[in-house]
């Protein structure tokens, strides 16, 4: 648990975070009390006052982790503005790694000529677009060519094997 | 140097009854004598000791020798005119008058319901515990305003009262 002086600190701007969601409303399916904010606000109020006379006040401490319950996670992400305990990583947009993008030959193409199978490390985590000759390929097996992905080991086959001279694009997405 | 009046107050968080004056001047007077304190209330009255009110001023000693004075003035949160004189002899030398704020007995009664709260959360977590308080917190911001802003006494009091109403018939609002 913080310090009380930390739940004080970061109590101010849990109540603006806890605003900001509550005006977004329902929009994200979220359920959030609409008087948060202000119950944070308020309970803040009291105790911050009672803190800044005597720190020590009986029941002070359960007063500041009564605050830390209500403030929730609005409460860890304020440390990332006080530094408070830490901070929240920044969202930073998702970097899918590079496509393959290459024409099948007989020994240097990323897949060669009769390959059907190939474990793509780089790819393990996300979902596979497989393109070839220009045609979006399915998973659906019972079509005359098709593709299969594991997105946890990464093991890519496709059918039928590569040919060469054969347009293949392999995008992670 | 002459002497430039001032003091400033403060009230015990551990007992809210208890006033205490401290003098702040600066400079000096070798002539002086005594200090008195009155203080006129929002409704003309004069705070005598205990929270008695007063028609008719009243005024408090304290010596020239200390330099704070503690005194047993509130029964409620009050805000008042103080005026301190600082005299030689019989004469009023000096005067300064601070408009004054002691509103500790809200805090503490808004302080015990969080206790509560903290203990028993599904006793209290209902609105009219919560839009009671939001109300009461929103009376002390008020009359704080009222006196750091707007040094009215009356305005401010008025906000003190009605939190003093909800404190009194606290089982209709808590």
């Amino acid at each position: 648990m913080p310090t009380n002086a930390i739940i004080l600190s970061n109590a101010p701007i849990a109540s603006v975070l806890a605003g900001n969601d509550i005006s977004k409303g329902s929009l994200y399916g979220q359920r959030i009390d609409p008087l948060l904010d202000q119950k944070i606000y308020a309970t803040y109020f009291v105790i911050k006052k009672i803190y800044d006379l005597n720190p020590n006040y009986s029941g002070i401490t359960a007063a500041c982790l009564y605050l830390w319950e209500l403030m929730g996670k609005y409460g860890i992400q304020a440390q990332a503005y006080t530094g408070g305990g830490g901070s929240i990583a920044g969202i930073t947009a998702g970097s899918a790694p590079l496509p393959y993008n290459f024409i099948v030959d007989a020994s240097t193409s990323f897949m060669i000529d009769g390959e059907s199978s190939k474990t793509i490390s780089a790819f393990i985590g996300y979902n596979l677009l497989f393109v070839r000759g220009g045609v979006v390929q399915s998973t659906v097996n019972t079509e005359s060519s098709y593709y299969s992905w594991n997105k946890t080991t990464g093991l890519f086959t496709c059918s039928p094997a590569m040919v060469t001279s054969e347009l293949i694009l392999l995008a992670a997405i | 140097m002459p002497l430039t009046p001032n003091f400033s107050t403060s009230e015990s968080l551990s007992s809210n009854n208890l006033v205490t004056f401290s003098d702040t001047s600066t400079g000096d007077d070798i002539l002086l004598t005594s200090r008195r304190i009155s203080i006129l209330l929002a409704n003309g009255k004069w705070l005598d000791t205990g929270g008695v009110e007063s028609t008719t001023i009243v005024y408090h000693t304290w010596a020239i020798g200390d330099a704070s004075v503690e005194i047993n003035l509130l029964t409620k949160s009050t805000v008042g005119l103080v005026t301190v004189d600082w005299m030689t002899g019989a004469v009023d030398t000096y005067t300064k008058t601070i408009l004054c704020e002691w509103d500790l007995y809200d805090y503490v009664f808004l302080f015990g319901l969080l206790s509560t709260q903290t203990s028993y959360p599904a006793r209290t977590d209902n609105q009219g515990y919560w839009q009671n308080s939001f109300k009461m917190i929103t009376n002390l911001f008020q009359s704080e305003q009222a006196v750091e802003l707007m040094d009215d006494l009356y305005s401010s009091q008025a906000s003190l009262d009605r939190n003093f109403y909800m404190i009194s018939k606290q089982s209709n609002f808590f």
